[in-house]
């Protein structure tokens, strides 16, 4: 009994400090952005008063947050989708028995180069050296095959191409990584069963491998959503949220809002609102993907 | 004998001594400068060229005063975020920091009037410290609406109209000295580009979304043509008047006809990169750039480029823009940190290095020869000193708290314009609508 006391002593004086830690840094921001959220708080101006849910609703009838709110939402949704597909194609064919190792090494970390570049070093890299008209190896190309320069604030969907694109190279390697690992832990002898049942190849990926490792691919789809959806320097480097507000997601909107326009209330306001409905999407894909259920 | 001419060597050594001494003290104004002799001040500052300039002397002023000083630099975004939270929530962290001109209004609630160390013979040798060397609308700027004097110029700069001579003389052009002229030139440049004879495109502006980038540029280049965008005084917008339509779709037209393509996603940096590459034949940049693209090192054009003051139609006038200093309304150290503001905008220190950084905020430094000497010619200083008395509203319509939100709004939909989501029209009366959804008026 007494080592037990001792024992639980000893965990105590582990675990409480990082408590204390977590409610410092992690909670009590939290509660603060909150407080400061129902109150009319500007760093410009002296005084600030409660407000209530006045900058709730101001925001729900904002039809600049609602745009990037709903294109925060979409753009991660199509991002990971894209990047979960060609992930899987890549981790398969990494995967593969007939794949030398040595190969199947070699990609996977060099894969992983544009994962590791901060992303804003990537952007600029991407502004500059990929997508520019004049010095751009993109056009570069496009120019050799005599096609028109791809120019990023000329039209609606060129901006969101070109984030959409470097999101897509810069962090599929992340999915293609989890995957891999996920992949190969389907056993061969599972696969091998499948294939002299008669089992295709579409057949085993998807009545075999997709059904083994789906709680993988939930837990690389949630992990890379949540990341696309706080995705700001690609976006600020690359277009500012251009043209106009095309590419203007919750995170740009929020520090513009924040640090230069000083709102500080309304931007606390804007990211609650944001939080509620990605807590509720991930609780839908959860359901979905049936995560933790069984 | 020997002893005779031991006591005349002493006696010459005392005399340069105290000559040197007195000297140094005439330099430096009458009052005793370690008075506050280990303070410690933190300074926060724009990481640029003339901080640089600054942080090298940092040594002289420690010896003169004693006061340690702990100089942080960031980025200018990052400066502005970590300044404002700063002063706003009165922890006094730092005890001086830059002030833009543009930003004045947001700080001028947090910053620390300065009127009352000036006229503190304690504190400052009003004679030496000449404060009527500052030209009336530069000074003019330093006040805030309320009337404080917030901050203390540093730099003093305009837009100038940057342009490749070797391009200019093979075309036979001259530097543009009147509006039609300048259209006319502009023409002349694009024309020779399509028709090969240049490689370099005609003229660039900044397009790009946000305030200070489109926002800014596009609100300098209306206060030129006699246009002022809002009215924060009575919160009017005149986006979508005739002339608001005319001036966007002039503005616009300009960067899509005449700038390089792709351009449109173009930071203040990557232009001047440009030009120093050779890629524009010319541009409208601030003076205090000249440090970069005069440099061999980082532009090919160095030593090959060419200055006018920026052309104005309608009576319009460019909004200055200058860096001061300002302080803390909640330093601890407030006549600690006036010593080191009276020391950064002194005219003994301005003299030493405004030939290091081109745009001084005092008149006398450019008459200096070591100035004279160090521009890159007679023309570059002719056009700032244009500028300086004939070219710049010290107190601009956009110098307001607001301004960023404002013109943030019209920048957004002036970047609709240059990718053809909408026309002129279209953007102005939907900026507008965005306006008046913060609390403008459109004018009548």
């Amino acid at each position: 009994m007494k080592k037990l006391t001792a024992d639980r002593r000893f965990v105590h004086s582990l675990v409480i400090p990082i408590a204390i830690i977590v409610v410092l840094v992690g909670f009590l921001p939290i509660f603060y952005s909150f407080n400061l959220s129902l109150t009319d708080f500007s760093l410009i101006v002296r005084s600030s008063k409660y407000i209530g849910f006045a900058n709730y609703i101001r925001l729900l009838t904002d039809p600049r947050y609602i745009h990037a709110l709903v294109f925060t939402l979409v753009f991660a949704l199509v991002a990971t989708g894209i990047e979960l597909l060609v992930g899987f194609v890549l981790a398969y064919v990494l995967a593969d028995k007939s794949v030398s190792s040595r190969y199947s090494s070699a990609m996977r970390t060099l894969m992983m180069v544009p994962y590791i570049v901060a992303p804003v070093a990537v952007s600029y890299t991407y502004k500059s050296l990929i997508y520019d008209p004049n010095s751009g190896y993109l056009n570069y190309f496009l120019k050799l095959f005599h096609l028109a320069p791809f120019i990023i604030f000329n039209g609606r969907w060129n901006a969101i191409i070109a984030v959409l694109v470097m999101e897509i190279i810069l962090r599929t390697p992340f999915i293609t990584l989890i995957l891999y690992a996920g992949i190969s832990a389907v056993p061969d002898s599972i696969l091998e069963a499948a294939e002299i049942d008669g089992a295709g190849i579409m057949q085993r990926i998807f009545k075999v491998i997709i059904p083994f490792i789906s709680p993988v691919l939930v837990v690389a789809f949630i992990f890379r959503y949540m990341d696309a959806i706080k995705m700001f320097d690609e976006i600020y480097v690359l277009t500012k949220g251009g043209p106009g507000i095309i590419t203007e997601n919750v995170s740009v909107y929020a520090s513009a809002q924040s640090f230069e326009f000083f709102h500080a209330a309304y931007a606390a306001a804007s990211t609650f609102i944001f939080f509620i409905v990605v807590m509720i999407i991930i609780n839908v894909f959860l359901k979905v993907g049936k995560f933790g259920t069984e | 004998m020997k002893k005779s001419i031991l006591i005349a060597v002493l006696a010459v050594t005392l005399i340069i001594s105290f000559s040197l001494v007195s000297l140094a003290a005439e330099n430096w104004g009458n009052i005793n400068w370690k008075q506050f002799a280990g303070t410690k001040l933190n300074v926060i500052v724009t990481e640029m060229p003339v901080s640089q300039v600054y942080k090298a002397k940092l040594g002289e002023f420690e010896e003169l005063t004693g006061i340690k000083v702990n100089y942080q630099l960031f980025e200018d975004t990052d400066r502005r975020k970590k300044q404002i939270v700063d002063f706003s929530s009165g922890m006094g962290e730092f005890d001086i920091g830059n002030i833009g001109h543009s930003n004045r209004e947001e700080f001028a609630s947090y910053l620390e009037p300065l009127e009352k160390y000036l006229d503190d013979p304690k504190l400052t040798d009003k004679t030496w410290y000449n404060f009527a060397d500052y030209p009336p609308d530069v000074i003019a700027a330093g006040y805030s609406k309320a009337g404080d004097l917030v901050y203390i110029p540093y730099t003093a700069e305009y837009y100038l109209i940057w342009y490749l001579k070797d391009v200019f003389d093979q075309l036979g052009l001259k530097a543009p000295q009147t509006w039609d002229e300048y259209v006319q030139v502009t023409k002349a440049l694009d024309d020779a580009r399509k028709a090969g004879k240049i490689t370099a495109y005609a003229y660039i502006d900044r397009v790009l979304p946000g305030a200070s980038e489109a926002g800014w540029s596009y609100s300098c280049s209306a206060s030129r043509q006699g246009l002022i965008l809002v009215n924060y005084d009575t919160m009017t917008s005149y986006v979508n008047t005739p002339k608001g339509i005319e001036f966007m779709d002039w503005y616009t037209s300009w960067a899509k006809n005449y700038g390089p393509p792709g351009s449109s996603n173009w930071t203040w940096p990557d232009i001047a990169q440009a030009f120093g590459q050779s890629q524009l034949a010319m541009c409208i940049g601030g003076n205090a750039s000249y440090v970069t693209i005069e440099d061999p090192t980082k532009s090919k054009v160095a030593g090959h480029i060419g200055y006018a003051h920026p052309l104005m139609k309608d009576g319009g006038r460019d909004p200055l823009w200058e860096w001061g200093w300002g302080m803390n309304a909640a330093s601890k150290n407030k006549e600690a940190a006036w010593l080191f503001i009276e020391w950064l905008t002194s005219p003994t220190l301005m003299d030493a290095i405004g030939p290091e950084y081109g745009c001084p905020a005092r008149a006398s430094t450019y008459e200096s020869p070591a100035y004279v000497k160090a521009m890159p010619s007679q023309e570059f200083i002719d056009a700032q000193v244009w500028m300086m008395t004939q070219g710049v509203d010290p107190r601009p319509q956009v110098i307001s708290a607001k301004w960023a939100e404002s013109l943030d709004v019209i920048s957004k939909d002036l970047s609709n314009v240059i990718a053809g989501i909408k026309d002129a029209k279209k953007a102005c009366a939907d900026a507008e609508a965005a306006l008046e959804k913060l609390g403008y008026k459109a004018a009548e």
